[in-house]
């Protein structure tokens, strides 16, 4: 996966949607969502193996020189793993120098206030990794702020008309935009919508087909979506790091401290489990749920993924509770779709109603 | 059953108390007492991670801190953690989630533990303990507050960890209806400045060659001592464990050595024997990292701001270089010739950073060791296997320092 740039671009990866596009791209870079090809055991000779495949595989593609077009990353305190991947990367990955940002995990008038604070650092640790010349400039933020939030509410708006069936797409497509327009936040959206929507013949989706919900941490490729659809399942939502969960929320533009106004979106976003708010989380699947009219929630954490994993367990108590079935899925970040998985898959969708047969063409 | 554990713990370590006074029975019993207050009627009960979170603030106020993580572990030295640690896993807590919190998660399914009226821990060790913590809020519908402590020290994360710190007062207040006594909370910065001038003590007679203290009772007094900390109590235990090496020196005949070990993380709590496997190869283990000295003493006029800076200086938190520094100081003054990690599973936070540990030492030329076992789930351990590797590792060390003079 390599960043789109012209001749004069450069790019600077990104791994958690914690960390803001605005302070890389008012810095003078492209920010880019990297996410790796899956080899995670190459990264075993540096981080122990029981660790995610994601974090693995990232640390695997730095060692082995695979990311064209990357001149830095951007790390973040999202989880214990990522946090020690910033120090073996630091030691061991040359030529892409890390800059971390540190993020609380709480979302109160005294963590946003912190977190204003650990953003500013962040452009100056941009400025000293890249010897830029000069200080990131608030005028250049809010000029990134304007840009990302058009760009985020152009997305926002497609993933209700989507759930509503005004789009016509896929479930892949659907990831395919979440995914492609990561790496360039300041294309034109409609455009590349247009570009990925197009040629979609999905036929509309039949009336007796019940919808899942699909959440978890990140998708990386449509498999399970494909999966889905062919097992005559329909995606009511997707709630991934890479997708639904990166556009809400909106920056306040012109505001008098915009590092504020950063720290206060990105702390309020809808929270992904790093964040101490197992509630706000809870009820946001809750209403993707009921509003998409969907049968039930399929959830896939990655296999060592702690905040994820223990969130499992009050995510099942309180979908069982509401009467919603979930069915927990691990992803191993690199294996295929075995067929044990397509069996549960079936069997849960014959659960949430409405099996129906089809195939893609 | 943890309640009767912990009754029992009490009698036994009382009735061992009346024949003389031993740092161990002294420790185990005022563990079981600070426990069992936790079930007395009407008490209010703090959860809370004691080797975190600065107890001092507790200390201030009439609540029984109850840590939460650490008697899930003491349930893990007993043979009822495996049907324990199934009913969190029955819960669907997946099995590759630190057997800490499911051991806890466990007990709490089990009714076995007090029901608290507020939740406290910290944002470091690791994610799962602010996780589990947020599980078992969840599961009492009590308030949980989390103190956050940042990843790098500067003015602006002292000012934010000290503000949390005067929140997590006014909850207190809020939960026991008493505003903060000032003179209690200097007397806890009080207990809590002895004790660390007494580990100081403790550190400097375990340079000590051989060694006249160390291994399991260490590094477990070290992580579990802590539930003590800010009392009068950790500095009498800590005194009577100087009392004990200084007499064990000045005796002779401690046991000879051959390598000495520093120990990273933390240990098993079930039946096992890496320590014994150490000791029949004449190998110490005189230090710990979780016993080392990081932190200042906290000033009794100041206590938010000293209490926010032992917090941020704790080793845990921040870049893995933290846990290395020093350690060429460390190698001279305890002659230190080998490492071990202890790996559990899902100790992100701490194994993660293990090839940085080992070329830290590789640096110093000590050789050094990840040893891959569960903390609190015997259902993997594999005691031939610890035992291969360990020996191996006695072999490595035995060959650099030089053949083993023939008895």
């Amino acid at each position: 996966m390599k960043p789109a740039l012209t001749a004069t671009e450069r790019a600077l990866a990104y791994v958690c949607p914690y960390v803001p596009e605005e302070i890389i791209l008012a810095a003078g870079f492209r920010p880019f969502r990297f996410l790796p090809d899956a080899n995670p055991s190459d990264a075993d000779a540096h981080i122990h193996p029981n660790t995610c495949g994601y974090l693995k595989s990232l640390l695997a593609a730095g060692l082995r020189a695979a990311m064209p077009g990357v001149d830095g990353i951007v790390f973040a305190n999202c989880c214990d793993g990522m946090r020690r991947l910033h120090d073996i990367w630091e030691k061991y990955v040359p030529g892409i120098p890390p800059v971390f940002l540190d993020i609380p995990k709480r979302n109160d008038r005294l963590s946003v206030e912190y977190f204003a604070s650990e953003l500013k650092r962040l452009a100056g640790r941009i400025r000293s990794a890249h010897g830029l010349s000069r200080e990131v400039q608030e005028a250049e933020i809010e000029r990134s702020i304007r840009t990302c939030n058009r760009n985020r509410e152009e997305r926002m708006e497609i993933f209700p008309r989507w759930r509503r069936n005004d789009v016509r797409a896929d479930a892949a497509g659907l990831y395919a935009l979440g995914q492609g327009t990561s790496r360039a936040p300041e294309t034109d959206f409609p455009e590349q919508a247009d570009r990925i929507l197009a040629g979609k013949t999905v036929p509309p989706v039949e009336e007796n087909r019940k919808g899942v919900v699909l959440s978890g941490s990140i998708l990386r490729r449509p498999d399970l979506l494909f999966l889905i659809e062919a097992s005559g399942g329909r995606i009511s939502a997707l709630d991934s790091c890479l997708t639904a969960r990166r556009f809400p929320g909106r920056v306040e533009e012109g505001s008098a401290d915009p590092y504020l106004a950063l720290a206060q979106r990105t702390l309020t976003q809808p929270p992904c489990p790093r964040m101490a708010a197992f509630e706000d989380r809870c009820e946001n699947l809750l209403s993707l749920v009921r509003e998409s009219g969907a049968g039930g929630l399929i959830y896939f954490p990655l296999k060592h993924c702690e905040p994820f994993r223990y969130d499992t367990l009050l995510l099942l108590e309180r979908f069982r509770g509401e009467g919603i079935p979930v069915l927990v899925l691990e992803d191993e970040f690199q294996t295929p779709i075995p067929e044990q998985v397509r069996t549960r898959v079936q069997a849960f969708l014959e659960t949430v109603g409405g099996h129906t047969p089809c195939f893609r063409p | 059953m943890f309640q009767t554990m912990m009754q029992a713990m009490e009698q036994q370590t009382r009735d061992q108390l009346e024949k003389g006074k031993n740092a161990r029975a002294l420790w185990f019993h005022a563990w079981a007492q600070e426990n069992l207050r936790a079930y007395e009627p009407d008490r209010k009960v703090v959860y809370t991670t004691a080797y975190a979170f600065p107890m001092e603030i507790l200390r201030a106020f009439d609540v029984a801190p109850f840590d939460f993580e650490l008697s899930g572990a003491m349930i893990g030295t007993t043979e009822m953690i495996v049907p324990i640690l199934k009913s969190a896993e029955d819960k669907g807590l997946p099995r590759d989630v630190c057997s800490f919190h499911r051991a806890s998660l466990g007990a709490h399914y089990n009714e076995l533990f007090p029901k608290p009226d507020l939740l406290v821990t910290t944002s470091f060790y690791c994610d799962g303990k602010g996780k589990a913590t947020e599980i078992l809020a969840r599961r009492f519908q009590a308030e949980a507050l989390l103190l956050y402590v940042p990843h790098e020290l500067n003015r602006d994360s002292v000012r934010y960890v000290e503000a949390q710190l005067r929140e997590i007062v006014r909850k207190l207040e809020e939960v026991t209806g008493r505003p903060l006594d000032e003179d209690r909370l200097r007397q806890a910065v009080r207990h809590s400045n002895q004790a660390r001038r007494s580990r100081q003590r403790m550190l400097e007679l375990l340079k000590h060659r051989p060694a006249p203290w160390g291994g399991r009772v260490l590094v477990s007094y070290a992580i579990n001592g802590q539930v003590l900390a800010a009392t009068p109590l950790e500095e009498e235990i800590n005194r009577t464990f100087i009392q004990e090496m200084e007499a064990r020196i000045d005796e002779g005949g401690l046991p000879e050595e051959r390598h000495r070990i520093y120990w990273f993380a933390w240990i098993p709590t079930y039946t096992s024997d890496p320590f014994d496997i150490l000791r029949a190869n004449r190998a110490s283990v005189p230090l710990c990292e979780s016993f080392r000295i990081f932190w200042d003493e906290v000033d009794e006029e100041n206590p938010y701001e000293g209490l926010a800076m032992k917090c941020l200086k704790n080793p845990f938190v921040g870049a893995s270089r933290r846990r290395t520094r020093d350690l060429a100081a460390v190698r001279d003054e305890y002659g230190i010739d080998g490492s071990i990690l202890f790996a559990t599973p899902a100790c992100r936070h701490s194994k993660s950073a293990g090839r940085l540990l080992m070329e830290a030492w590789a640096e110093l030329d000590v050789p050094f060791l990840t040893l891959d076992m569960d903390i609190c789930d015997p259902r993997t351990y594999a005691p031939e296997q610890i035992r291969t590797r360990l020996e191996g590792f006695m072999e490595l060390l035995d060959q650099k320092r030089g053949p083993r003079p023939v008895s």
